[in-house]
């Protein structure tokens, strides 16, 4: 029984670090310049298989793969808005086709390569082993993973409020018209806010997926469906809301997939009755504005 | 009154008819009606009737689930990406009723599509909340949870698991006669969505689409109109989803309620133009047609990422997709030779 609660916990809080830092680069996007990047599932995807791709070519320096993978996402981010959101960036139909199309394009492309089976990077664990904490033994990786989410995630919010560009980023995602006539780059802010999320991604899953292995390509989607519920929980727009959603929607997933019978079938679920339950009760969410904060 | 007006469009029908077939886009869709009914019966090949036109029957199914694709999202507004759910229930309880409770044929089709109604109403209410993007990843996670609900775990068991149904007769064992039904059921659903589109409740579904707080504002009953969008859009696309299960003999979780369904329908309907009915047709015949020569050809692999850089390509470049333009290209060189 304790074994089962500490599981949860671990579980819970392992969830929670992924799916927040997937929903806080998603949050970023949205709430400063109004555009869902649907392919930003693929990111995460994207990475993980870019350390897969890496391992042969950098036998004794993975760290270059990593950087590699993170560089190449960073840049692909970048790509998405200047060519693809952008152009279209007046109309909402056509931003969610062809990040849509986007996400697609790299699901397949990866599954042309990879195929849908379950492949593990462990290669790349930094901290291999596990520790046995009242009968339940946890991953160490995760457990470096969780630390470096939280770091990561302070880093961020000490960059959003001190940095100059978190500033521009703030004050773009208040009011663009404004932030226009104080001289501020709203079309370079938004840029880098893309890049900024895609690195994000790109980051968490270089430190989970090694420990986790990549389940196939579709993994994508997985990622961008319990994001989505996260962030509609959080609120859409609010980074502390991506944070504070993402561990709970974290939690709730541990718990169905433990302690309830069937409870693996049934946490596929939990991201979409989340979505339902909240735009019942909140729509907005639990710190829902368009501002970031 | 409506009485009298449905006797005189009755019977002014016929010279509607005459003037429709005068008009460009009138005489090229008679055009190609007349081509695709001679089709069948060019060649008694044994290749020919199994092999191509069975490609031209799986062109018009998914032309019929294109268009209503293009019901809901196209002229309702109302941007759907988890299209397949309707698909693949319609063509689930297709099967089964058909494999364990032996309906007829059908029936169970029938049955189905109503199946897939059911669900439009069950989706289209929590979804009323959501607009635009929002609305799009809703129905992408619905389908997404029901897939993995039919595909892992233990309560996939109850649905038959991983393997599906198999061994489902087909509409007709003769490929003419499932051509020539599924091309009768692809006219009378296009002609039935264009005419919705061209009436007041089209109209109204518009409205919805281009300003729904002006349309509030106008009194119309925003939520209701939605809802009837989902259901009818869901009507359509499980008339195709059962007439898939029985094009194919079989259902399974990815093969009908995968994301690739959902993409098929935005990637065939965005491909002719969002508004444009018609356009659907145009690209589930194309769409069908390229996979067919990339498998001959033996690029089976890469069919998915070509259609999604197509689609990336076309919604970038030409928003409203390639059939009007296409169409004018078309239209003008026929007035060149007309000699106009």
């Amino acid at each position: 029984m304790i074994e089962d609660i500490i599981n949860m916990i671990f579980n819970g809080t392992l969830n929670g670090a992924v799916l927040s830092l997937i929903a806080l680069g998603y949050s970023l996007v949205y709430g400063v310049g109004g555009i869902m990047n649907l392919a930003h599932g693929a990111y995460f995807m994207l990475a993980g298989y870019l350390l897969l791709w890496g391992l042969p070519i950098f036998p004794d320096f993975l760290i270059l793969s990593v950087i590699f993978a993170i560089v190449i996402v960073t840049i692909i981010g970048g790509l998405t808005y200047i060519l693809l959101i952008k152009p279209l960036q007046d109309s909402h139909v056509g931003v969610v086709l062809v990040t849509f199309g986007l996400a697609f394009a790299i699901e397949q492309f990866v599954l042309i390569f990879y195929g849908t089976d379950s492949i593990a990077i462990s290669d790349y664990v930094l901290f291999s082993g596990t520790t046995e904490v009242l009968g339940y033994s946890m991953a160490n990786q995760f457990i470096f993973f969780i630390i470096m989410s939280i770091v990561i995630v302070s880093l961020f919010a000490l960059f959003i409020s001190k940095s100059k560009l978190g500033k521009s980023i703030r004050a773009v995602s208040q009011d663009r018209e404004a932030a226009v006539l104080m001289g501020i780059n709203a079309n370079r802010v938004l840029l880098y806010t893309v890049m900024i999320s895609a690195f994000l991604a790109a980051l968490g899953a270089s430190l989970y997926l090694p420990g986790a292995a990549l389940s196939g390509p579709s993994m994508a989607w997985t990622y961008l469906t319990s994001s989505f519920a996260v962030i509609i929980l959080g609120g859409m727009g609010s980074l502390v809301g991506s944070v504070v959603g993402g561990y709970a929607v974290g939690f709730i997933t541990s718990f169905t997939s433990i302690f309830i019978p069937n409870g693996p079938s049934w946490a596929h679920v939990v991201p979409l009755i989340v979505i339902i339950i909240v735009l019942v009760i909140r729509p907005q969410g639990l710190f829902g504005k368009k501002e970031i904060k | 009154m409506l009485k009298k007006e449905f006797q005189e469009k009755f019977t002014g029908f016929p010279n509607y008819l005459k003037s429709w077939v005068k008009t460009f886009t009138g005489g090229l869709t008679l055009f190609v009606l007349l081509s695709l009914l001679i089709l069948p019966f060019l060649s008694q090949n044994q290749n020919f009737t199994h092999v191509f036109l069975r490609q031209f029957t799986l062109a018009m199914i998914f032309a019929i689930f294109a268009a209503s694709w293009d019901l809901l999202t196209g002229i309702s507004g109302q941007i759907s990406f988890g299209h397949a759910i309707f698909f693949g229930i319609a063509g689930y309880i297709c099967a089964y009723l058909i494999s364990y409770q032996h309906y007829p044929i059908w029936v169970a089709l029938i049955i189905g599509a109503l199946g897939a109604v059911l669900f439009g109403l069950i989706i289209g209410i929590p979804c009323l909340r959501l607009k635009g993007p929002y609305l799009a990843l809703g129905t992408l996670a619905f389908s997404l949870v029901l897939l993995k609900l039919f595909l892992m775990g233990s309560l996939a068991d109850i649905f038959f698991g991983s393997e599906g149904i198999s061994a489902l007769p087909k509409i007709s064992d003769d490929p003419v006669v499932e051509y020539l039904s599924l091309l009768i059921l692809m006219i009378i659903t296009f002609i039935t969505i264009i005419q919705i589109s061209k009436s007041k409740f089209g109209t109204i579904l518009k409205s919805i689409r281009d300003d729904e707080t002006g349309a509030d504002a106008s009194g119309i009953n925003t939520t209701r109109f939605k809802v009837y969008a989902f259901m009818l859009s869901a009507l359509f696309a499980g008339i195709a989803g059962s007439c898939y299960a029985l094009f194919a003999t079989s259902v399974n979780p990815t093969g009908n309620f995968g994301a690739v369904i959902s993409f098929y329908a935005i990637l065939m309907a965005s491909l002719g133009g969002l508004t444009t009915i018609r356009g659907s047709a145009l690209g589930a015949f194309f769409f069908v047609f390229l996979e067919y020569s990339l498998i001959i050809a033996g690029a089976e692999l890469y069919v998915n990422l070509i259609f999604a850089l197509i689609l990336i390509l076309v919604v970038r470049f030409s928003e409203h997709g390639i059939l009007k333009p296409i169409l004018e290209r078309i239209k003008d060189v026929w007035d060149v030779l007309l000699g106009r």
